[in-house]
């Protein structure tokens, strides 16, 4: 029985039985994988706190040619996003990120920009404030539409092919595909020029940077609600997490009643 | 495949539905009560019918009861100051195991999880809320919220939720310690458990 070493991250996982958990991984050399730790879920495991949810750890794991799940031999914590605060928002962040990665990436295959891309959104998570969290949720969602190939291009009319100027307005298709005035006849979502101009900044800037910069709300919220479009047409259905996203900042309220 | 009779499919059918079992353990269990007698078919039937018709939620702590308010909310022994807040009903039982804690209790009914499409509305908060009105003195009953949810990220982040959400109420909130299990050995410690141990460390 074949024995892998490699780095990865938790991204989910499941209670099975009694003291077992399964996790889905993004592991760096072999892509997404399903697998069993066995006695997880014992009090003196020796997993720890190892399996939480965006650890990254380096783990060890037999494959059986004939399963489709692997068996979790160890892991040893890398970075933890658990040291730190775990906020509501925060949870809510690392949820969606797992979310997009389990929905687009097919298992078993290999893939060292999506794991990059983790790995950079989780570095810049360390010292960010929540108020970043939704630059960095657009981050991700805008990345992986791009690395699985549903991401339009912004550049060109997807009509008439003829090149955007830089303070142009483009109108987008119900596909999500941009169009030239002539061309949508000014119909659809309009897309403005600042908008455009930050979905450019945010694929030409690592997270880190991305989120530094001082952003505009509003446009922002329309790469949201675009990428949510784009995401629902592709795997033709929402994702749970996002629906959710909007209720974890607390809203302190008088007591009912008083 | 090989056809059953039509109500052991439907039973096998049912035992599929419960969390954990799959194809053959349902069917096991449908041939085990198949060849039992048939007062032991009813006494599981009883119980069934028993626990969904006199199980109900405690109208104050959500916890599982027969009786409304449940046996620890209406037991004047107990300190209605302190509010121990858990998830789930079984999590009640561990801390009872202790009998060290003699305050009241609330259960959420869960954590927040948004990838299991569960929030903050999904949790029994409003009900906690309310149990922190003011009495006709101007001035609320309870003392202090202990945040017993799980140790894991989900609990965490529910906790750190409540927190933020009771704090401001005037409240003493507090959380339950995190570090190592009696018994273990510091040799085998991973590092986020050990470090939340130092955090958490006291005076002597
Ligand atoms: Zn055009
Ligand atoms: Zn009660």
């Amino acid at each position: 029985m074949p024995l892998h070493q490699t780095e990865a991250f938790i991204l989910r996982t499941y209670t099975l039985q009694e003291a077992d958990k399964i996790c889905v991984l993004l592991t760096r050399d072999a892509g997404k994988l399903r697998g069993v730790a066995h006695g997880a879920r014992r009090l003196k495991s020796r997993f720890g706190s190892s399996l939480e949810p965006f650890t990254e750890v380096s783990v060890t794991y037999f494959q059986k040619e004939t399963r489709e799940l692997v068996s979790i031999s160890s892991c040893e914590i890398l970075h933890s996003p658990f040291s730190t605060t775990m906020s509501s928002e925060l949870l809510g962040l690392l949820h969606y990120l797992a979310e997009l990665v389990i929905e687009f990436l097919p298992d078993h295959e290999p893939n060292d920009r999506v794991y990059r891309l983790i790995s950079a959104i989780m570095e810049a998570t360390a010292g960010a404030t929540a108020e970043q969290f939704p630059a960095l949720a657009r981050y991700g969602e805008i990345w992986m539409l791009k690395l699985g190939g549903y991401l339009p291009g912004f550049r060109r009319c997807a009509e008439c092919s003829s090149e955007f100027l830089r303070q142009q307005s483009v109108w987008l298709t119900s596909d999500g595909a941009p169009q030239c005035a002539g061309c949508s006849a000014r119909r659809g979502e309009e897309m403005n020029a600042d908008v455009r101009l930050l979905l450019a900044d945010l694929l030409r800037q690592s997270p880190k940077e991305f989120i530094e910069a001082r952003r505009e709300t509003g446009a922002l919220a329309q790469i949201g609600s675009i990428a949510g479009r784009l995401i629902a047409r592709a795997l033709e259905r929402d994702l749970k997490s996002i629906l959710i996203l909007d209720q974890l900042r607390p809203k302190v309220e008088a007591v009912p009643g008083s | 495949m090989l056809d059953y009779a039509e109500p052991v499919t439907r039973l096998i059918d049912e035992f599929k539905r419960l969390p954990g079992i799959g194809h053959k353990s349902a069917q096991r269990l449908a041939f085990h009560l198949l060849k039992s007698s048939q007062e032991d078919a009813e006494r599981l039937a009883d119980a069934i019918r028993e626990v969904k018709a006199r199980i109900i939620f405690c109208s104050t702590c959500n916890n599982l009861t027969d009786v409304d308010p449940c046996r620890f909310c209406a037991n004047p022994a107990r300190d209605r100051s302190i509010i121990c807040v858990v998830e789930e009903p079984y999590n009640l039982v561990a801390i009872e195991k202790t009998r060290e804690y003699h305050g009241a209790y609330h259960v959420l009914h869960g954590a927040l999880s948004p990838i299991r499409g569960i929030g903050p509305e999904d949790l029994r908060i409003r009900n906690l809320l309310e149990r922190l009105r003011p009495g006709p003195d101007g001035e609320s009953e309870i003392r202090e919220i202990i945040l017993a949810t799980n140790p894991n990220t989900e609990g965490e982040a529910t906790a750190n939720y409540l927190g933020r959400l009771l704090k401001p109420l005037g409240v003493r909130v507090t959380r339950i310690a995190m570090g190592l299990p009696v018994g273990s050995d510091l040799e085998y410690a991973d590092e986020v458990t050990m470090h939340k141990a130092l955090l958490n460390r006291h005076e002597m």
